[in-house]
C-alpha cells in the first residue's frame, strides 16, 4: 500500500542544497503550481524519462515550478553521490533545480518509494497528482501523459481527471 | 538460461515477455529457470548488475561495464541507439542470443 501523500493533503515544506550552489526551498517558490519530483542519477527509468521530464519543465517554464529531490543512500549507489548529481545536472543542463535529500527526511515526509516518483501542487502546495510521468518508460509507448494533464488542469484551476497512478522505476535506496 | 531479477524492480514480467519474444525473434528454443537475488553478497557472487540480468550458462548475455553489484538495482542497458533504458532493445536480446547458441553449437 502507499504510503504516499494523499490527495489534498498539504505538502511539507522542505529546504535542499542544490547541485547549482543555492538552495531549493517549497516556502520560496513561484506562486502556482510546484511539481516535487524524485528523482536520481542511477536508475535506467529515470533515464528513460530524463528527457521527456526535462521537456515538461522548459515548456513550463514561468507556469509551473520543478524540483527533482535525490534522496538515495550515496554508500550504497556512488553515482547518486552530491557531486555525481551536479555533474548529471551540468552535463544534460537541467531546466529545474536538483537538490539533494541527504538525511532522506523529505522522501519521508513525502512517503515516496521510487525514482522517478511526482507530487503536483497546487497553488496552496496541496497534492493534485501523484504518480508517474506517463504511462511508458518506452517513448514509443506513451498513450497518456498524467504529468502534463495534471498541471493543465491545475492551471485551469481544476482538478485533473487522473490524480493518482502507481510510480513506476527503482526503489529510493534508503540508508 | 536463467532470468536474473530482485522483487523490488518491475521489470521481471517485461524482462521475461522481451527474452521469450528475443528467442523467437532468433530462432533460438529456450528453456528459462528464474533466480531471485535478495543480497549484496548474492549479487556480487553472481556479478549481477542490477535486475533482469540474462545468464547463458552462468555467464551474462550482454556483459555489463562493472560493478557496484547491488541487489536491489535495476539495470541500466544501453540500447543500439544511445539510449539507456531499463530494458534491452528486443534485436540487441535476439543477437545475444543467436551468439550464445553459435557459442554453444561450436
Amino acid at each position: 500500500m502507499s504510503t504516499a501523500l494523499a490527495l489534498g493533503q498539504t505538502a511539507p515544506s522542505f529546504s535542499l542544497p542544490t547541485t547549482a550552489g543555492g538552495t531549493a526551498a517549497l516556502e520560496e517558490m513561484p506562486p502556482g503550481p510546484v511539481v516535487v519530483t524524485f528523482w536520481c542519477n542511477h536508475c535506467p527509468y529515470v533515464r528513460a524519462w530524463e528527457d521527456r521530464f526535462m521537456a515538461l519543465a522548459t515548456e513550463y517554464a514561468g507556469r509551473a515550478a520543478f524540483v527533482a529531490i535525490n534522496a538515495n543512500d550515496a554508500e550504497r549507489y556512488p553515482t547518486d553521490s552530491f557531486e555525481d548529481m551536479a555533474a548529471r545536472a551540468a552535463e544534460r543542463g537541467y531546466p529545474f533545480p536538483y537538490a539533494h535529500d541527504a538525511t532522506q527526511r523529505v522522501a519521508r515526509a513525502y512517503g515516496a518509494e521510487r525514482t522517478p516518483e511526482v507530487f503536483v501542487l497546487d497553488a496552496d502546495r496541496r497534492v493534485a497528482y501523484h504518480g508517474t510521468i506517463d504511462d511508458s518508460h518506452e517513448l514509443e509507448g506513451v498513450s497518456a501523459s498524467y504529468l502534463r494533464e495534471a498541471l493543465d488542469a491545475v492551471l485551469e484551476g481544476r482538478s485533473p481527471e487522473v490524480t493518482d497512478t502507481a510510480p513506476v522505476g527503482c526503489t529510493i535506496k534508503w540508508k | 538460461m536463467t532470468l536474473l531479477y530482485n522483487a523490488t524492480c518491475p521489470s521481471r514480467e517485461s524482462g521475461r515477455a522481451l527474452l521469450e519474444a528475443a528467442g523467437e525473434a532468433a530462432g533460438v528454443a529456450l528453456e528459462v529457470d528464474e533466480r531471485e537475488v535478495t543480497a549484496d553478497p548474492q549479487a556480487e557472487a553472481l556479478r549481477f548488475p542490477g535486475s533482469p540480468t540474462y545468464h547463458a550458462g552462468g555467464a551474462d548475455l550482454l556483459p555489463p561495464g562493472g560493478g557496484p553489484f547491488r541487489w536491489d538495482a535495476c539495470r541500466a542497458y544501453s540500447r543500439p541507439d544511445g539510449r539507456i533504458a531499463p530494458l534491452p532493445a528486443l534485436e540487441q536480446l535476439a543477437d545475444a542470443l543467436r551468439a550464445a547458441a553459435a557459442k554453444e553449437a561450436a
